[in-house]
């Protein structure tokens, strides 16, 4: 009963915000994201007609639309990352090969986990490929944020909530993907309600973030002028002379 | 099972950076220092650090010495809890000064074109060990006092040097035409 209510919620949440968008003409602005929405409440309810109507298809016909939802997640991320950004020439570039060096690596052992460990049976392997592809996810995105965070990037409410949303959703699918194929069965119980409760939550938060059009606050020329950047580099070097000839000379007496 | 840990640790971690970041950068925009112009940078990144010979008594034992010789406990104690309080304010007061420079070199350097993976790297493990040595530094003067400190406070202060080399390579690699400026004012100081 709670995971049908999540269920209907969950997509007139995803109505909500294509509605949203539409009033207030900023659907264009983030084209993959409502791609991907879009796909998610196709997906929905073409499992919940698969799920009545013919059963037995069930199961094949859910793995086969995750694994394209984790593939598109993968095109959100990347919206993310070109969005947050794009008025920083350098910092992408230096997120260009960090993300790749992650993406590759992550990938290639997560692949490798997937179809060499010969403990799991054919009926795990989705589950683990899935949550395996999630937890590239999750790298990917503990380095976008830590980028953000690092250079003190702005990013308006819109792509903040995105990468919250997205954050609590890549992280609740590890963590019940991880306990689903260490637990098997017995987790299944747990899974009908947790998965459903960590996208709800997800789907609320989105709400609120994608009200209205809240684009990245265009960040001032901070050292537009050559001679600004002088002195600010200048400046900056001299201060921490003065620091470090402080250290020395204090603990050299 | 210890894969099950690995897992639910990078969720936790995503989780945890994703709500810190959110929620931190919301409560600091409003606060956030009008860098519009370097000046006003310079303005509000001046270092105002404590004079020197009072610093430089701080780690220093003879005081200590003279004081655990000839004075009874009861003064021995007092002297030693104002030491610490001291040298910890002290300490505090320096990372404080070396964060509040790093945030300004990134914030400065973050619309750069010129930005180095490597030497950003570089930087940020500089800093990070600069943090770690502090934090141990902390600790290690609370549990015994600032005189026992004294050998790792040297290793802060090369760490320290090590970072200001680093910092002031990148911001003269992004803008070659401070180079000739910041050398001038180097040989002259």
């Amino acid at each position: 009963m709670l995971t049908q209510g999540l269920w209907w919620a969950g997509n007139l949440l995803i109505l909500l915000l294509f509605v949203r968008a539409l009033s207030g003409k900023f659907l264009s602005r983030y084209p993959v994201f409502y791609f991907y929405l879009g796909y998610v409440l196709l997906e929905s309810v073409s499992s919940f007609y698969i799920y009545t109507f013919h059963p037995s298809f069930y199961e094949s016909f859910y793995w086969y639309t995750q694994f394209l939802g984790v593939a598109l997640e993968y095109c959100v991320i990347w919206e993310i990352y070109s969005q947050s950004l794009i008025d920083f020439p350098g910092v992408t570039r230096m997120a260009r090969a960090l993300l790749t060096v992650i993406f590759i690596a992550a990938m290639l052992k997560a692949l490798m986990d997937t179809t060499t460990n010969p403990v799991w049976s054919p009926a795990e392997i989705p589950a683990v490929l899935e949550r395996n592809l999630r937890t590239v996810q999750a790298l990917l995105l503990v380095g976008i944020v830590g980028l953000l965070a690092y250079y003190a990037i702005p990013v308006g409410r819109n792509l903040k909530g995105m990468v919250l949303g997205y954050g609590v959703a890549i992280s609740a699918s590890v963590i019940s993907l991880t306990l689903r194929s260490h637990f098997g069965k017995e987790f299944q119980l747990w899974w009908q309600y947790f998965h459903p409760m960590a996208y709800f939550l997800t789907y609320i938060v989105w709400c609120i973030s994608l009200w209205s059009y809240q684009p990245n606050p265009r960040p001032r020329n901070e050292i537009a002028l050559e001679h600004d950047y002088e002195v600010l580099a200048a400046g900056t070097a001299r201060a921490i002379a003065q620091a470090r000839s402080y250290l020395a000379k204090a603990f050299q007496s | 099972m210890s894969g099950v840990i690995f897992f639910i640790a990078i969720a936790l971690l995503l989780l945890a950076l994703v709500l810190l970041w959110a929620f931190r950068s919301a409560e600091a925009a409003p606060a956030r220092r009008d860098l519009s112009t370097a000046q006003d940078a310079l303005t509000a990144f001046h270092l105002e650090l404590p004079p020197r010979a009072l610093v430089e008594k701080i780690f220093s034992s003879e005081d200590w010495d003279f004081v655990s010789s000839r004075a009874p406990l009861e003064v021995q104690r007092p002297f030693l809890e104002e030491r610490t309080r001291i040298a910890r304010t002290w300490l505090r007061q320096t990372r404080n000064k070396v964060g509040e420079l790093m945030r300004l070199y990134r914030k400065a350097v973050r619309q750069s074109r010129s930005l180095q993976l490597a030497m950003e790297v570089r930087l940020a493990v500089h800093y990070l060990s600069f943090l770690v040595i502090y934090a141990a530094l902390s600790g290690l003067i609370w549990l015994r006092g600032p005189f026992a400190a004294k050998r790792m406070v040297q290793y802060g202060a090369n760490l320290a040097e090590h970072l200001y080399c680093s910092a002031a390579h990148v911001l003269l690699e992004i803008d070659p035409t401070a180079l000739s400026k910041f050398k001038a004012e180097r040989t002259h100081s």
